[in-house]
């Protein structure tokens, strides 16, 4: 399996909780190939550095994910994620893990939706000591 | 060359153009079409499902989403809370001679056999003697060509609360068969209705055309959800259907791939209309009895002011360009969180809210979807949540989501114009600024607050924030800019829309109408278009 694939196989973890299949991953590959993810402006090099770390495993997508869309929802992490929820949910196979309810009525979902946003909040506050510094780095090295 | 031989030579093949050219037909006229007329492309799979799409098909990404990904909606991509499908974007797809430079307004152009509305939603409503009261013309005039066009195309709606603002014209069929949110909704309505109304809000059933039983070739809606990705059985009607029945017709030619430029005239009258064949890049001139233009208020605002500029190097300005306002205002229904939905359902609005205005001319025009099988990435993008907790809550909110389209009026106003620009050769632009009338931001505002309200009444909360003001042309409800006038005036046409200017042109489009009401147009010019043919000396 290739890096592209390696990550594309993390993603689908991240937002499916299930490993993509060899059809998924050659779409994603597809994409990738026509230049629509990276394109000029998403490409910088903190950028480069939020997939790499979100690449590492679920919780770091979960973590670089949270930052970048406080402070780079239109990077490169952010493109690649949409690209594999929007290929999740255009086929049979996938589409019920990310289209389909999963709580049982508005008190149920109101409690989880506290919960969830609460995690959000923490994972936002690491995010800012992680990549603060990060992009700070990134900045310092000069260069795109 | 001669267009023919024919009595009508008619710029278009959109839904105003369609209609003429029926009721033309009709009365023995024979008449020669000229347009560009890109063709839809064949339908995939038409007895499946949305949800069968999704597992039937070889690629549905490609079929989705597009063969290079347009239509996923990247974060920071301009888009709506939904994407647009891939195979529809042959209805947007330009023509090298046709440009428009525009502020203030983002204008849309068809070029596709049948026009805009081959991606309209259908909604079809009648204007009222209010609404009518900048016309030349009552109701009593135009009521026989609604019901005309209702029988042609099929209107589906009901004589509920709304046709207080609404005329009941005949052929009005039954309506389709509510979703559960949709159904829910009217029911909780039944309950709040006297509250709503005290407060000037009416709520009920939209109207949309779009049959319920097999008709003319075309079948009745069988709920496949695939209303969005353009209806395979024909059942949602676009004025495609139209022009194909009409090409078989005699007396009728059907001039496709060529784009008119402008008309050539002398003593007030239009001799010839400027065309270029789009497959051989060649200019010709074919000799025109009497010309109707329906091209869209647009390209026919264009047509008309290249004529001037080329026969007298005159730069006119058309002044009174009008659009509805839209605000998009996305709901959820708190007694459907978590719960299921059925993609086998109607996708566009089945029910619409009515807001009394002012006067009763500027009433607000809301109309009701629920979605269903629209793609949910562009909503769990626009969450300020990260990616998977934002597709976990806007899956278990599906259910439960909806979208109210606010639209308001518009009047005919000197700072909204088209004029065209010329260069150095001979390719001209079109020229836009619209200017909102300076009321707008506060009658915007009162009418979504008027609007949150009734959906409160309803059981359904707001998100805040979420409500998104598009951005004037994005309605596609042009109009205004060449208006019916009893004064003769210059580029003005008169009550049966024959030019002030040119004895032998009429106008068939919105470029017409000397006002807009909040309702959507399309309906009222089909039968416009159809009224004038009858005039047609
Ligand atoms: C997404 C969407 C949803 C909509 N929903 C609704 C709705 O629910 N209800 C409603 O009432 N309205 C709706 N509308 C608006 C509706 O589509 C338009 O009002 C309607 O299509 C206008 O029809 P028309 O015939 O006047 O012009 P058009 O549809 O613009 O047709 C123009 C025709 O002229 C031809 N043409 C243009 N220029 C030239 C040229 N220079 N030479 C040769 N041919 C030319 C084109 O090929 C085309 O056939 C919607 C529009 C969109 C885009
Ligand atoms: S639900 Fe929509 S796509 Fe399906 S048949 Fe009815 S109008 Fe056509």
């Amino acid at each position: 399996m290739t890096s592209l694939e390696r990550e594309c196989d993390t993603f689908c973890r991240y937002l499916a909780g299930v490993e993509c299949g060899e059809r998924v991953r050659a779409k994603y590959r597809e994409a990738h190939e026509l230049g629509v993810v990276a394109v000029d402006g998403a490409n910088t090099r903190f950028d480069r550095a939020l997939v790499a770390f979100a690449r590492l495993g679920t919780f770091s997508t979960r973590l670089a994910d949270a930052h970048a869309r406080l402070f780079r929802n239109g990077g490169l992490l952010r493109r690649k994620l949409v690209l594999v929820l929007a290929l999740l949910e255009t086929h049979a196979d996938t589409v019920g893990r990310v289209d389909a309810p999963t709580v049982s009525g508005p008190a149920a979902f109101v409690v989880e939706t506290a919960l969830r946003l609460a995690v959000f909040a923490l994972l936002a506050l690491l995010g800012l000591l992680v990549f603060l510094p990060l992009r700070a780095l990134c900045a310092l090295g000069g260069g795109r | 060359m001669s267009a023919g031989a024919s009595d009508v030579t008619i710029v278009g093949s959109g839904a105003s153009a369609v209609h003429f050219v029926q009721t033309a037909l009709d009365r023995g006229l024979r008449v020669t079409m000229v347009d560009v007329g890109r063709p839809r492309p064949a339908p995939v799979r038409p007895d499946d499902s949305f949800a069968k799409l999704k597992a039937k098909l070889d690629d549905p990404w490609r079929y989705f989403l597009g063969s290079r990904f347009e239509s996923v909606l990247f974060p920071g991509k301009k888009g709506e809370y939904y994407g647009f499908p891939p195979h529809k974007e042959y209805i947007f797809e330009g023509v090298d001679d046709y440009a428009v430079e525009a502020q203030g307004f983002e204008p849309l152009a068809s070029f596709a056999r049948g026009g805009l509305a081959e991606a309209w939603t259908g909604g079809s409503f009648p204007f009222n003697d209010d609404e009518l009261e900048d016309f030349p013309f009552r109701y009593d005039e135009l009521g026989p060509f609604y019901d005309e066009i209702a029988r042609r195309i099929g209107i589906v709606g009901a004589d509920d609360d709304l046709a207080r603002f609404m005329p009941v014209h005949r052929h009005l069929d039954a309506p389709l068969d509510l979703d559960r949110h949709a159904a829910l909704l009217l029911e909780r309505y039944a309950k709040v209705r006297e509250r709503m109304n005290a407060d000037g809000a009416f709520f009920g059933r939209s109207r949309a055309a779009v049959l319920r039983e097999d008709r003319d070739g075309r079948k009745g809606c069988d709920y496949l959800g695939r209303c969005l990705w353009t209806c395979p059985r024909e059942s949602l009607y676009t004025p495609a259907m139209t022009l194909e029945r009409l090409l078989g017709r005699p007396g009728f030619t059907y001039l496709d791939r060529r784009f008119v430029t402008h008309f050539r005239f002398e003593s007030g009258k239009v001799r010839a209309l400027a065309v270029v064949d789009l497959a051989t890049r060649r200019s010709e001139e074919l000799d025109v009895e009497r010309l109707v233009l329906a091209a869209g208020t647009l390209p026919t605002s264009k047509i008309v002011l290249d004529s001037l500029w080329r026969a007298k190097g005159e730069r006119v300005r058309l002044v009174g360009l009008m659009d509805n306002r839209q605000t998009l205002v996305p709901f959820a229904n708190l007694k459907l969180l978590g719960a299921r939905w059925d993609p086998d359902t109607y996708q566009y609005h089945q029910l619409a809210f009515g807001l009394a205005g002012a006067r009763p001319k500027e009433y607000v025009h809301g109309l009701v979807t629920t979605l269903k099988t629209a793609l949910i990435h562009p909503i769990a993008l626009s969450a300020p949540l990260d990616l998977a907790t934002a597709t976990w809550f806007s899956k278990n909110v599906h259910g439960a989501l909806g979208i109210v389209n606010v639209n308001l009026h518009d009047t005919r106003r000197e700072e909204s114009w088209l004029e065209l620009a010329t260069g150095d050769g001979e390719r001209t632009k079109l020229v836009a600024r619209y200017e909102p009338a300076p009321s707008e931001p506060a009658d915007r505002k009162r009418a979504l607050a008027r609007i949150k309200r009734a959906l409160w009444q309803l059981g359904c909360f707001v998100p805040p924030g979420m409500a998104h003001v598009r951005p004037m042309g994005a309605s596609v409800h042009y109009s205004g800019t060449l208006p019916m006038s009893t004064k003769r005036a210059p580029l003005t046409v008169d009550r049966d829309c024959r030019s002030h200017d040119f004895s032998n042109l009429w106008i068939a489009d919105g470029a017409t109408f000397p006002f807009l009401p909040a309702k959507n147009l399309t309906f009222t010019l089909m039968a416009n278009a159809a009224r004038i043919a009858t005039k047609l000396g």
